[in-house]
C-alpha cells in the first residue's frame, strides 16, 4: 500500500530561475531536508546522484539512501534503502513567475496499521513538503537567488 | 470609530504602570504548571533578543482565548525575570474589557491596543508585543492554522521604523488547534456591521468549549494542543529598508521570514492537537 501527499506553491520569480535552482539537488535536498540531516553519497556516470536524506519525525528518522534524477523542469527520486519512498518535484508556468508542486509517495508495510500509519505519514509528509516549499520560496525570493 | 462603549469595571490602570511584577511572580508557578501539563509548552530562541527595546510580532491564534499569549508573557517573564526590562502586549478590548480578565491580563502587562500606544511604551523602555493580524488571524480557519494572516496590515513596519527598534518576530503553532474554526468570517463580520460597531472584523462559525457551535470567538475553554513557540532572529527595517522603505517588500519580507519559520515549527507536528 502507498499512500501520496502532493503539495504547491507559487514562487515571484522566472520560471527558468525556479527551475534552474529547483532541479539542482545540492539546493534543494537540504532545503527540504531542513528539518532533519542529509548527505552527498555520489555520482554515477549517467549523471544521477545519490545522497542519504532523512527526516527527523519524533523520535524515528524517516528517510534513507535516494537516487536522484533531474531533468530540465524537474526532479524525482526513489529510495534505494531505507523507508520506500519517491518524490517528484514539478516546476510549471504562473502568471506571477512559477509554480513548483511536491508530491511524495511513501510505502509502508502492514494491513489494518499500517493503513493507520500511511494517513499519519501523509500529513506529516505534507507539512514537511509545505515546509520546503516555504524555504524554497524565500530562498529565490529573497536569498541568494533572490532578485 | 466604535459607537458601543462598555464602561469601565477595571481597578488596574491601563499602561505600563499597571503591570505588577509581585503580582505576576506569585502567578507564575501556577502557570507554568499549566501550561506545561496541559498545552506541554515549549519555547526557543530568546538568545536571539536584544537588550534594547525590541517590537515582539507575532501570530496570533486560539481565538479570544490566545492561549500563546500568556505562554509567551510566561516564557518571557522567567528567561528575562519579572525584574527585566518589562514586556507589553497590545491587546484587543475585547480582552481588556472583559471584567477580571482585564484585570488579570492589565497585571500580567497587556494595555489595550491603540494607535500611539506602542509608541508610547517604546520610548518608555519596554519591549511590545503586538499581532498585527488582530482578530482576523486568531480566528482564521482550522486549515489555515500554520499560515501567517496578517491581513495586509503594515503599522508595525512604521512603527517600528519610525521608533528606530528591530522587529523580533515570534511564531506559534498549536494555539490554533484549541477551537475549531470552519470558515473565513470576514464577510459576515462586515455585513452585520461588527467591524464598525465592536472593531471584531471577523465572525467564523465555531465550534468550542463550552459553548459548542458559536458564531466568533468566545473566550473558552481551549484543548489541550500541544504548543510550540519559536523567538526568530530581529529584523533591522532601518539597516535593510533604509530610511525611506518600500513598505510593501518590507511586509512581504517579514511575512515570508515568517511563515518559513511557522511551517517549520508545524512540521514538527505528528498529529494535531496531541502534538
Amino acid at each position: 500500500m502507498a499512500t501520496t501527499a502532493t503539495e504547491s506553491i507559487v514562487v515571484r520569480r522566472p520560471v527558468d530561475v525556479v527551475a534552474k535552482v529547483t532541479t539542482d539537488p545540492g539546493v534543494l535536498l537540504p532545503l527540504v531536508a531542513g528539518l532533519g540531516r542529509f548527505a552527498f553519497i555520489g555520482r554515477h556516470e549517467d549523471g544521477t546522484e545519490e545522497w542519504d536524506m532523512f527526516l527527523d519525525i519524533g523520535a524515528i528518522h524517516v528517510g534513507g539512501r535516494v537516487l536522484v534524477v533531474t531533468a530540465e523542469r524537474s526532479l524525482t527520486w526513489r529510495s534505494v534503502r531505507g523507508t520506500r519512498h519517491s518524490m517528484v518535484v514539478e516546476v510549471t508556468d504562473h502568471p506571477d513567475g512559477a509554480v513548483v508542486t511536491m508530491a511524495m509517495t511513501v510505502q509502508l508495510g502492514g494491513l489494518v496499521l499500517g493503513r493507520a500509519a500511511e494517513l499519519l505519514a501523509r500529513g506529516i509528509a505534507g507539512r514537511h513538503l509545505v515546509a520546503g516549499l516555504e524555504q524554497l520560496r524565500h530562498h529565490l525570493e529573497f536569498g541568494p537567488a533572490g532578485p | 470609530m466604535a459607537l458601543v462603549r462598555l464602561p469601565s469595571l477595571h481597578r488596574v490602570p491601563d499602561g505600563i504602570e499597571g503591570r505588577d511584577p509581585e503580582f505576576i511572580r506569585r502567578t507564575l508557578p501556577r502557570l507554568w504548571l499549566a501550561f506545561e501539563l496541559y498545552f506541554r509548552a515549549e519555547v526557543d530562541g530568546f538568545e536571539h533578543v536584544p537588550d534594547e527595546p525590541v517590537l515582539f510580532v507575532g501570530n496570533h491564534s486560539g481565538g479570544a482565548s490566545v492561549p500563546d499569549t500568556w505562554l509567551f508573557l510566561l516564557a518571557y517573564n522567567t528567561y528575562f525575570t519579572v525584574e527585566g526590562r518589562p514586556m507589553i502586549g497590545l491587546a484587543h478590548r475585547i480582552i481588556t474589557d472583559t471584567p477580571l480578565v482585564g484585570d488579570l491580563a492589565r497585571r500580567f502587562g497587556m494595555v489595550k491596543a491603540g494607535p500611539h500606544r506602542a509608541r508610547e511604551l517604546l520610548d518608555q523602555g519596554a519591549n511590545v508585543l503586538v499581532y498585527p493580524g488582530g482578530d482576523v488571524e486568531a480566528l482564521r480557519p482550522t486549515r489555515d492554522r500554520n499560515r501567517i494572516v496578517f491581513d495586509g496590515r503594515k503599522g508595525f513596519l512604521k512603527l517600528a521604523h519610525d521608533a528606530g527598534v528591530k522587529i523580533v518576530p515570534v511564531v506559534a503553532t498549536g494555539g490554533q488547534e484549541t477551537m475549531l474554526i470552519f470558515n473565513d468570517g470576514r464577510r459576515t463580520a462586515k455585513a452585520l456591521g461588527f467591524d464598525k460597531l465592536l472593531r471584531v472584523k471577523s465572525l467564523p462559525l465555531t465550534l468550542s468549549l463550552p459553548w459548542g457551535f458559536l458564531p466568533g470567538g468566545l473566550p473558552n475553554i481551549p484543548l489541550p494542543a500541544k504548543i510550540r513557540m519559536q523567538v526568530l532572529p530581529p529584523i533591522d527595517l532601518r539597516e535593510r529598508y533604509g530610511d525611506d522603505p518600500d513598505w510593501d517588500a518590507a511586509y512581504d519580507y517579514v511575512t515570508s521570514t515568517m511563515q518559513v519559520a511557522l511551517s517549520s515549527l508545524g512540521a514538527r507536528s505528528i498529529l494535531p492537537v496531541l502534538g
